[in-house]
């Protein structure tokens, strides 16, 4: 009877880092993240999937019957989620895996019921110049940065601000 | 009197943002029409003059000012005490403001402690995130999405450019004043509250869709999939501005819907073929800046 509920509760953990999103149009499933790939469904207007991934406009879906696609992330809703507190990612939160200090929980989730930063606060405020040369003496140089890209590896490309200007044209491919 | 009003906010125009006008001597010739017209007035802007028409919003003044916005966020909420993660989101960020037009700025990051859903840029190139934000972030692309949308507000000086709009023409009237009458710790006040202001309205909403589009282009350009930003604002969609730790991000941009929608056509058919990069996952990049 043990084993069960362990199971149980592992499978409701597993659950809970699900999103679940409805769409808000009617929408083609593709079986690839591209407008080029097959369709292989269409979802009506409203209906409820499970989000499983994003690549780029696209988002990864499985409908209530188990059929699983991609639709473009911008025809989905994202659900309400109950627990709003930390984004699902599955290779660790960047608080649970980053903090090394201060941390009061190992789950990476954040507190409920304590008040974000408002407009009180801010009005409040005095300006804290102690905390501002802190912060100063955490500045990265261009180098360390270009060293953190090419080790990542991340490589720059040239991409114009008016390549948005050009409507309705299709690029590459 | 009114007059006075009006060349006070001219004057302070010209203080904060050094336009073309300052460097056309067109304050000069107002102020010398002003002057045989009036006494006491005139006396105080002749005085004024050399100080108001040499004092232009250059690139260290922005980052000056800039400066007090930070030390202002900062006497709200401190920076999270936590070595690593500022390092990493120094770096990252640091890596992003380099595609940028304004590569050389003092660009500094910094993590607030704090659980609400928040980002901020203030002029000069420092940038905030929240702890409550990054707890939120499903990948690295998505927080390169956030960082990249403040980094554009500071590229494409919305700040500075607010600072003579109209609507803080009244706050910077005052300002001028002091400025001019040399009372520097009357400035210095003034522009905390000028950056209290600034904070809590939020800047102008064409300015948002404007940090949007250009944000995904510099994601773009530093080689990351540019629809981590559009992913965070959809998951911001799917919150509640009564929600308080969300309620001033909700209150300081236009809806999460017409964000998307805008953000939507500005990228459908040309962000498409660029394969940019999720980033690494969280916990590689823990054991990367925790050494």
């Amino acid at each position: 009877m043990k084993l069960p509920i362990l199971i149980a509760a592992v499978m409701l953990a597993g659950n809970a880092l699900a999103e679940s999103a409805t769409t808000s149009k009617s929408t083609e499933l593709m079986d690839k993240a591209s407008a080029d790939a097959s369709i292989i469904g269409t979802l009506a207007n409203q209906t409820r999937v499970d989000v499983m991934q994003r690549n780029g406009a696209w988002t990864q879906v499985k409908t209530s019957s188990g059929q699983a696609g991609w639709v473009r992330m911008t025809a989905l809703r994202l659900d309400a989620s109950t627990n709003s507190n930390a984004a699902p990612a599955s290779s660790g939160n960047v608080l649970g895996s980053l903090m090394t200090s201060g941390r009061t929980s190992n789950t990476g989730t954040v507190g409920t019921g304590v008040k974000g930063l408002d407009k009180e606060d801010i009005r409040r405020a005095s300006p804290n110049y102690s905390e501002l040369q802190k912060m100063q003496a955490n500045a990265v140089s261009k180098d360390s940065a270009r060293a953190f890209a090419q080790r990542s590896p991340l490589v720059a490309s040239n991409v114009d601000y008016s390549n948005q200007d050009k409507a309705g044209k299709r690029e590459g491919n | 009197m009114r007059t006075f009003q009006k060349l006070a906010i001219a004057g302070l125009t010209l203080v904060l943002c050094g336009s073309a006008i300052a460097q056309g001597g067109l304050f000069g010739q107002i102020l010398d029409t002003v002057k045989s017209k009036t006494g006491v007035a005139g006396d105080i802007l002749d005085k004024a003059k050399p100080i108001i028409e040499n004092s232009g919003i250059d690139e260290a003044k922005e980052i000056e000012i800039g400066n007090e916005f930070a030390a202002v966020l900062l006497g709200a909420k401190p920076l999270l005490n936590d070595p690593a993660l500022q390092r990493y989101v120094n770096t990252l960020g640091r890596w992003l403001a380099s595609q940028t037009e304004r590569p050389d700025l003092p660009w500094t990051f910094g993590v607030l402690n704090d659980d609400g859903f928040n980002a901020f840029a203030t002029p000069g190139g420092k940038i905030f995130v929240t702890k409550g934000l990054l707890a939120r972030m499903r990948n690295e692309a998505e927080l390169v999405g956030v960082l990249s949308h403040e980094i554009a507000h500071v590229v494409l000086k919305h700040h500075v450019n607010a600072m003579q709009s109209k609507a803080w023409t009244d706050v910077l009237g005052n300002f001028a004043g002091s400025y001019a009458k040399g009372n520097l710790a009357e400035y210095k006040g003034m522009l905390v509250n000028l950056s209290k202001d600034m904070l809590t309205k939020g800047l102008d909403k064409g300015d948002e869709y404007a940090a949007d589009r250009v944000g995904v282009v510099i994601a773009a350009r530093a080689g990351f999939d540019p629809y981590g930003l559009p992913a965070v604002i959809q998951t911001l969609q799917s919150q509640s501005g009564q929600d308080s730790n969300f309620s001033l991000v909700f209150e300081t941009h236009p809806s999460p819907a017409d964000r998307l929608d805008s953000l939507d056509k500005a990228m459908r058919n040309h962000f498409e073929s660029i394969n940019g990069s999720q980033g690494r996952p969280f916990n590689e990049r823990f054991k990367e800046f925790s050494r």
